[in-house]
């Protein structure tokens, strides 16, 4: 064991050394990633009937069920990361450096966990897939999420993390480890001359500027889906792109400072995440969790003044109804983390645990507001005069579900035993001076 | 040579992807039976578009120096 791992004592921040820490969280998320394969392997055996998903209306059900909220969940997240990413780029925020690749990091896997999410609630995948590169229309706003989402992030985002690693890998490369073919190959030839640097300083100006009006048409269209559909009270409204963007920044921001604070402690010795990137990040999600926060209280005040009986029948279930209870918690977790992020703005200190509890909540408020916008207009805002439905979802799609997080997570902690989560030039330093790396 | 790859790429992606958009409308169609694009597979067009301009980006820093 010992000669197995000894060729990579000297990669930085822990890369390819496999600890017993890291091996048992491999084994909890291999078992739940399993576990939510056996849910879909039975789904996609028994049909989609195996699920709490039924037709609207007639069966009084929900076709768009917690499948399609974790999909707005997931990319509302990944828009967030990849924006830190170019934002810190564009404005030059040198004390969010240290979480760059975090962040891409981040937008790379909860999109693709987003991408799988919204193939799984396909009853046909192939055929859905197929039919959306063949006949979509751009009139559609599918069109704009699948294309610009799936195609211009999603590769952005790739592109982002492959270009601003080639100098770590470079130098990565150089020393002997298991590893070194895969950081050669990353590396790509790079040499760190001034030319290099240079074109590298270029393309990453525009990729950051191109990308951040992509995310916002990009999150805007992801609100359209909701917002243009005219039958559907609760949905139909100028407000569903703005609303999706900023709760999109919340939770993204959230679950980038929560990530953040999970790699500080995990890195040891070979932190360089201090605290004032947790300063910047409870600043922007203050800002962020307050708009969010205004959004929902204006779609909620507008719902009340509704005088069409469906959007009254609504606004009931939402506020004394069947979903009540997931309403009042999104509010109340919303308003706790703000709480929390007011008082650490009032007292001009900002803890890295209080940070991390406010950005739970918010995060968890978010998919319960996400919950919120997709399922109710479904079982409770029928123009037809069908009686109110019920939807909750199963064993099945909570598995399922689970298990989507558990492959974020695993492709997250596999990319820390392949390369430095934070880049790496200090650390390197570090090395040179031989101090030698002795944590995990 | 750089130049000419990073060019010749984002200006076909643009091109691809306002093709794309363009000829996946139905245009000139005024019922449901007719609502297909006009060319089939318009949407991989305008994905196609997309790729090559974010893989010029990749290329142009990526494309060896010539003296090397």
């Amino acid at each position: 064991m010992a000669v197995e791992t000894r060729p990579d004592v000297g990669l930085p921040q822990g890369v390819g050394r496999l600890t017993i820490r890291w091996k048992a969280f491999l084994l909890v998320a291999l078992a739940v990633l399993g576990f939510g394969l056996f849910a879909y392997g039975y789904e996609q055996a028994n049909g989609m009937s195996v699920t709490s998903l039924r037709s609207t209306g007639t069966m009084g059900g929900a076709t768009w069920g917690l499948y399609i909220v974790m999909v707005e969940y997931f990319i509302g997240v990944s828009l967030a990361g990849v924006a830190i990413a170019a934002v810190s780029r564009v404005f030059r925020i040198i004390e969010l450096r240290p979480i760059a690749r975090i962040a891409e990091l981040l937008t790379v896997a909860s999109l693709m966990v987003g991408l799988i999410a919204v193939i799984i609630d396909l009853g046909q995948p192939i055929r859905g897939i197929k039919n959306m590169l063949l006949y979509a229309r751009p009139q559609s706003a599918f069109f704009g999420t699948f294309t610009l989402v799936a195609g211009g992030v999603f590769l952005t985002a790739l592109a982002y993390l492959f270009l601003g690693g080639r100098r770590d890998a470079a130098k990565l490369a150089e020393i002997p480890s298991r590893l070194q073919w895969f950081h050669r190959l990353w590396a790509s030839g790079y040499t760190d001359s001034a030319e290099e640097r240079d074109r590298h300083r270029r393309v990453m100006f525009w990729l950051s500027v191109g990308i951040v009006p992509l995310i916002v048409i990009a999150l805007s269209t992801e609100g359209l889906v909701f917002g243009v559909q005219v039958g559907r009270p609760g949905w139909f409204g100028s407000l569903q792109g703005p609303d999706f963007l900023v709760l999109a920044a919340a939770s993204g921001l959230a679950n980038l400072l929560i990530l953040s604070a999970i790699i500080r402690r995990a890195l040891g010795d070979w932190n360089r995440i201090d605290a004032e990137v947790f300063k910047w990040l409870g600043r922007f999600l203050l800002v962020a969790a307050s708009a969010a926060l205004y959004f929902m209280i204006v779609e909620l005040f507008t719902l009340l003044y509704a005088t069409p009986s469906n959007e009254r029948l609504l606004a009931d279930a939402l506020l004394k109804g069947t979903y009540a209870w997931i309403f009042w918690l999104s509010i109340g977790l919303m308003t706790l983390g703000l709480a929390l992020l007011i008082s650490q703005a009032a007292a001009s200190k900002w803890r890295i645990g209080t940070l991390v509890v406010a950005s739970v909540a918010i995060s968890t408020a978010a998919v319960a507001e996400r919950y919120l916008t997709v399922i109710p207009s479904q079982t409770h805002a029928n123009l037809l005069p069908y009686e109110p439905g019920s939807y909750f979802p199963n064993w099945v799609e909570f598995s399922v579900v689970a298990g989507l997080f558990a492959f974020g997570a695993l492709l997250i902690g596999l990319f820390m035993k392949a390369f430095p989560i934070i880049p790496m030039t200090d650390a390197l330093i570090l090395q040179d001076d031989g101090v030698e790396a002795t944590n995990a | 040579m750089r130049r000419t790859i990073t060019i010749g790429l984002v200006s076909s992606g643009l091109a691809l992807m306002v093709i794309g958009f363009l000829t996946a409308a139905p245009w000139g169609t005024d019922s449901v039976d007719n609502s297909n694009p006009v060319i089939t597979g318009a949407p991989m067009l305008f994905i196609l578009g997309i790729i090559s301009v974010i893989a010029a980006a990749v290329l142009y820093e990526v494309l060896p120096d010539r003296h090397r």
